[in-house]
Protein backbone atom coordinates (compact mmCIF):
# COMPACT_ATOMS: atom_id res chain seq x y z
CA UNK A 1 0.00 0.00 0.00
CA UNK A 2 1.43 3.30 -0.76
CA UNK A 3 2.23 5.81 2.03
CA UNK A 4 -0.82 8.31 2.51
CA UNK A 5 0.50 11.41 4.03
CA UNK A 6 -1.83 13.41 6.46
CA UNK A 7 -3.03 17.33 5.07
CA UNK A 8 -2.64 19.35 8.42
CA UNK A 9 -3.14 22.76 9.24
CA UNK A 10 0.31 23.59 8.01
CA UNK A 11 0.22 23.23 4.04
CA UNK A 12 4.06 23.69 3.75
CA UNK A 13 5.30 20.44 3.56
CA UNK A 14 2.56 19.31 0.99
CA UNK A 15 4.00 22.76 -0.66
CA UNK A 16 7.32 21.82 -0.74
CA UNK A 17 6.43 18.31 -2.22
CA UNK A 18 3.79 19.83 -4.74
CA UNK A 19 6.01 22.87 -6.00
CA UNK A 20 9.50 21.07 -5.55
CA UNK A 21 12.11 21.89 -8.40
CA UNK A 22 12.73 19.32 -11.78
CA UNK A 23 11.51 19.34 -14.90
CA UNK A 24 7.78 17.90 -14.28
CA UNK A 25 4.68 18.65 -15.24
CA UNK A 26 2.63 17.75 -12.50
CA UNK A 27 -1.04 17.27 -12.09
CA UNK A 28 -3.13 17.35 -8.76
CA UNK A 29 -6.74 15.79 -8.35
CA UNK A 30 -8.91 16.47 -5.63
CA UNK A 31 -11.09 14.52 -4.90
CA UNK A 32 -13.61 12.26 -2.87
CA UNK A 33 -12.09 8.38 -2.12
CA UNK A 34 -15.73 6.92 -2.60
CA UNK B 1 -18.75 9.71 -9.63
CA UNK B 2 -15.39 10.66 -8.17
CA UNK B 3 -13.41 7.74 -8.48
CA UNK B 4 -14.24 7.57 -12.38
CA UNK B 5 -12.77 11.58 -12.31
CA UNK B 6 -9.46 9.91 -10.23
CA UNK B 7 -9.84 7.35 -12.94
CA UNK B 8 -9.86 8.85 -15.96
CA UNK B 9 -8.14 12.16 -15.22
CA UNK B 10 -5.39 10.35 -12.78
CA UNK B 11 -4.59 6.70 -13.38
CA UNK B 12 -5.95 6.91 -17.36
CA UNK B 13 -3.67 9.70 -17.94
CA UNK B 14 -0.57 8.29 -16.60
CA UNK B 15 -1.42 4.98 -18.20
CA UNK B 16 -1.59 6.28 -21.66
CA UNK B 17 1.55 9.10 -21.11
CA UNK B 18 4.48 6.79 -19.96
CA UNK B 19 6.76 9.90 -20.00
CA UNK B 20 8.58 10.08 -16.60
CA UNK B 21 8.57 13.60 -16.12
CA UNK B 22 4.33 13.52 -15.24
CA UNK B 23 3.62 13.93 -11.70
CA UNK B 24 0.30 13.43 -10.04
CA UNK B 25 -0.73 14.03 -6.59
CA UNK B 26 -4.15 12.29 -5.09
CA UNK B 27 -5.53 14.71 -2.73
CA UNK B 28 -8.58 12.52 -1.09
CA UNK B 29 -10.97 14.80 0.60
CA UNK B 30 -14.10 13.46 2.42
CA UNK B 31 -17.00 14.94 1.05
CA UNK B 32 -19.62 11.87 0.90
CA UNK B 33 -20.73 9.95 3.66
CA UNK B 34 -18.86 6.79 3.26
CA UNK B 35 -15.52 8.66 2.92
CA UNK B 36 -13.01 7.97 5.78
CA UNK B 37 -9.00 7.70 6.21
CA UNK B 38 -9.26 4.07 5.68
CA UNK B 39 -11.44 4.55 2.10
CA UNK B 40 -8.69 6.98 1.08
CA UNK B 41 -6.41 4.15 1.68
CA UNK B 42 -8.15 2.03 -0.65
CA UNK B 43 -7.96 4.68 -3.22
CA UNK B 44 -4.50 5.08 -2.82
CA UNK B 45 -3.55 1.42 -3.21
CA UNK B 46 -6.05 0.91 -6.09
CA UNK B 47 -4.25 4.25 -7.95
CA UNK B 48 -1.16 3.16 -6.72
CA UNK B 49 1.48 4.15 -9.62
CA UNK B 50 5.40 5.07 -9.20
CA UNK B 51 4.98 8.70 -10.26
CA UNK B 52 1.77 9.18 -7.92
CA UNK B 53 1.75 10.30 -4.48
CA UNK B 54 -1.21 10.21 -2.24
CA UNK B 55 -2.61 12.85 0.20
CA UNK B 56 -5.76 12.97 2.78
CA UNK B 57 -7.11 15.76 3.09
CA UNK B 58 -9.42 14.62 6.57
CA UNK B 59 -9.81 18.50 7.49
CA UNK B 60 -10.69 19.84 3.76
CA UNK B 61 -7.51 22.21 4.34
CA UNK B 62 -6.58 22.11 0.65
CA UNK B 63 -10.45 21.52 -0.77
CA UNK B 64 -11.31 24.98 0.68
CA UNK B 65 -8.05 27.03 0.07
CA UNK B 66 -7.97 26.13 -3.63
CA UNK B 67 -12.02 26.98 -3.91
CA UNK B 68 -10.65 30.55 -2.87
CA UNK B 69 -8.38 30.13 -5.67
CA UNK B 70 -10.54 28.69 -7.85
CA UNK B 71 -13.83 31.09 -7.44
CA UNK B 72 -15.89 27.97 -5.99
CA UNK B 73 -18.70 28.89 -4.05
CA UNK B 74 -20.53 26.99 -2.00
CA UNK B 75 -23.44 26.58 -4.21
CA UNK B 76 -20.92 25.15 -6.86
CA UNK B 77 -19.70 22.24 -4.49
CA UNK B 78 -21.88 19.85 -5.14
CA UNK B 79 -22.25 17.82 -1.93
CA UNK B 80 -21.08 20.38 0.05
CA UNK B 81 -22.76 21.51 3.17
CA UNK B 82 -21.45 25.03 5.03
CA UNK B 83 -21.13 28.32 3.58
CA UNK B 84 -17.51 27.13 2.21
CA UNK B 85 -16.94 26.16 -1.29
CA UNK B 86 -14.84 23.35 -1.41
CA UNK B 87 -12.55 21.96 -4.41
CA UNK B 88 -13.33 18.44 -5.37
CA UNK B 89 -13.86 16.33 -8.10
CA UNK B 90 -10.96 19.28 -10.04
CA UNK B 91 -8.45 18.72 -11.42
CA UNK B 92 -5.32 20.88 -12.01
CA UNK B 93 -2.39 20.59 -13.95
CA UNK B 94 0.93 22.69 -13.78
CA UNK B 95 4.04 23.23 -16.01
CA UNK B 96 7.68 22.81 -15.37
CA UNK B 97 8.53 25.43 -13.05
CA UNK B 98 5.46 25.49 -11.17
CA UNK B 99 6.00 27.67 -7.88
CA UNK B 100 2.37 28.88 -6.75
CA UNK B 101 -0.28 26.20 -6.00
CA UNK B 102 -2.96 29.33 -6.94
CA UNK B 103 -1.76 29.35 -10.26
CA UNK B 104 -2.23 26.07 -12.07
CA UNK B 105 -1.59 26.09 -16.02
CA UNK B 106 -5.55 25.38 -16.71
CA UNK B 107 -8.18 22.90 -14.94
CA UNK B 108 -11.48 21.10 -15.46
CA UNK B 109 -13.53 20.16 -13.19
CA UNK B 110 -17.15 17.96 -12.47
CA UNK B 111 -19.01 20.43 -10.39
CA UNK B 112 -21.64 23.16 -11.20
CA UNK B 113 -18.59 25.66 -12.05
CA UNK B 114 -19.65 27.33 -15.74
CA UNK B 115 -15.69 29.44 -15.57
CA UNK B 116 -13.63 26.34 -16.31
CA UNK B 117 -14.35 23.15 -18.51
CA UNK B 118 -15.73 20.21 -17.26
CA UNK B 119 -13.86 16.92 -17.33
CA UNK B 120 -12.65 16.02 -21.08
CA UNK B 121 -10.09 13.42 -20.84
CA UNK B 122 -9.21 13.99 -24.62
CA UNK B 123 -8.40 17.50 -24.05
CA UNK B 124 -6.72 16.91 -20.54
CA UNK B 125 -4.78 14.65 -22.05
CA UNK B 126 -3.98 16.62 -24.96
CA UNK B 127 -3.58 19.43 -22.76
CA UNK B 128 -0.97 17.56 -20.42
CA UNK B 129 0.88 15.81 -23.21
CA UNK B 130 1.73 19.50 -25.02
CA UNK B 131 3.02 20.77 -21.38
CA UNK B 132 5.81 18.12 -21.77
CA UNK B 133 6.83 18.85 -24.92
CA UNK B 134 10.12 19.81 -24.90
Amino acid sequence: MPALAALGPDLQPFLRDFLGAGPYVRILLIVSPT
Amino acid sequence: MCLEGASRAGAGLLASISDSRLRAHYVWVPMLPTDDARAAERAADRFAEARATHFWDGERQLARRMAQVLGIGARESIGAAGKDGLAWDVYLAYGRGANALERPDFWMHQLGVTHAPRLDPDEWRRRVQEMLRP
